[in-house]
């Protein structure tokens, strides 16, 4: 659990940074960058939901 | 500056342009300036060039062009760079034989699933127990799903398909679906050009897909539509096909989480029957609801031109509105799969051009019903 809320605060702190990072691409409008699913999904657990756990 | 530094495919969606960068499989949404300063750096000759297009055409500072320079630069560095797939490896050749077999019938296509514990029983099987068979003679396409050596492995007649972490099961149960869906559609993976993470409604006419974050109230949505008269296309995977980009049927149960079970109870009096069931991935109970209309007489395949944001909350203030595209496309592509095949994504991005985007914020479902009628008659 403590490992995921650490991984969940980095994912934060990147997605925070990257925005900084493109501050003045931002500061003209729109700008962003969204990957797809690397391969098909269904719904992902809940944080901390590993079912197998 | 660069020409080989240009998206592979670019379309203008609504107010926005959305590139795609074929090595990193990136979308790219910018606002008209922000593609105007991408265009004005994909043609300068120098960096000289784009400070002075910069500073004549935008009145933009010099430390402003500075700037935009190096993130552009820097940008592109980053959409063309390759990502890693970091898929667990192991080599597992042989499929246990003391698994437990489930024949399923899904119309034109009979299934055998080997199950190899009750727990992966327990994670897959109420979502398509609707269709369980006792005809165990015909088998048109066999699924063995167990755990070796720590990861969950999926085959399709004896052959390794995938294999995950525990952890990431749900890419393992979405890559079943999907070899599901070719099993019963009679094709191949490479036919596919996306697997939305959507309920797909439809009123025998035309298909409106269901986006939302987690927990924002598709699934009892899309259970609420169907007592109401609509037909369940798909829930939570919504597959679509390059060849005609329409979404197709796959007749999976809803799963309903506890919070949910009243609303439904009243919509479906034999609800209150169903066995119930631990959560097994989240912290709550599950029943699941199977489609109303039957899989083998239904229309396949619909096409979809309106997509809607939806967000349960009980304080909400009843609303439907056109809702910007900048705001669906960051639910919409970070939580699907879209084929990375060059020709795919420039049929993705044509699909999006037509498009109708809306947002619907409720705390009534009366009112979400009155507004997807109204949705079927724009």
């Amino acid at each position: 659990m403590n490992k995921k809320s650490q991984d969940n605060n980095i994912t934060r702190n990147e997605a925070i940074k990257r925005m900084g990072k493109y501050a003045a691409l931002t500061a003209v409008g729109t700008f962003l960058i969204l990957n797809p699913q690397k391969a098909q999904a269904s719904s992902p657990p809940d944080p901390g939901g590993d079912p197998f756990n | 500056m660069k020409i080989e530094l240009a998206p592979q495919h670019s379309q203008k969606i609504g107010d926005n342009h959305v590139l795609w960068f074929e090595s990193s499989n990136s979308y790219v949404v910018l606002s008209t300036t922000a593609y105007q300063l991408l265009t004005f750096y994909l043609e300068s000759d120098d960096k000289h060039q784009f400070t002075f297009a910069l500073q004549q055409h935008l009145n933009f500072t010099l430390k402003q062009t500075e700037n935009c320079f190096s993130e552009l630069t820097d940008f592109l560095m980053a959409v063309h760079k390759v990502k890693s797939n970091d898929v667990a490896h192991d080599n597992v050749e042989n499929i246990p034989d003391n698994l437990v077999s489930i024949h399923y019938d899904f119309g034109h296509a009979k299934i055998r699933i080997g199950y190899g514990s009750e727990k992966l029983i327990k994670l897959i099987h109420p979502y398509i127990s609707h269709l369980l068979s006792n005809d165990e003679n015909q088998i048109d396409a066999e699924f063995a799903i167990f755990t070796k050596n720590g990861l969950i492995h999926l085959f399709k007649n004896g052959e390794s398909i995938a294999h995950y972490d525990f952890e990431n099961f749900h890419f393992l149960q979405g890559k079943f679906t999907m070899e599901l869906v070719t099993s019963i559609y009679k094709n191949t993976v490479s036919d596919w050009m996306a697997t939305f993470h959507s309920s797909t409604i439809t009123n025998g006419e035309e298909a409106i897909m269901i986006i939302g974050a987690s927990g924002s109230g598709k699934s009892t949505l899309s259970a609420v539509l169907m007592a109401k008269g609509f037909d369940l296309l798909a829930d939570d995977f919504s597959p679509m096909l390059a060849e005609n980009q329409h979404l197709y049927r796959f007749p999976s149960a809803i799963s309903i989480k506890t919070g949910a079970f009243k609303i439904i109870e009243d919509l479906f009096p034999n609800f209150e029957s169903y066995d119930l069931q631990k959560s097994i991935s989240k912290p709550t109970n599950l029943k699941y609801l199977p489609p109303l209309s039957s899989f083998h007489t239904s229309n396949q395949h619909f096409e979809c031109n309106k997509v809607v944001l939806v967000k349960y909350d009980n304080n909400a203030v009843n609303e439907l509105k056109v809702c910007p595209s900048e705001k669906i496309l960051q639910t919409l592509i970070p939580d699907s799969w879209i084929s990375p095949q060059e020709e795919h994504s420039k049929l993705f991005l044509n699909w999006l051009k037509n498009l109708k985007f809306y947002e619907l914020n409720y705390c009534d479902n009366n009112f979400a019903v009155s507004a997807f009628k109204e949705l079927f008659k724009m």
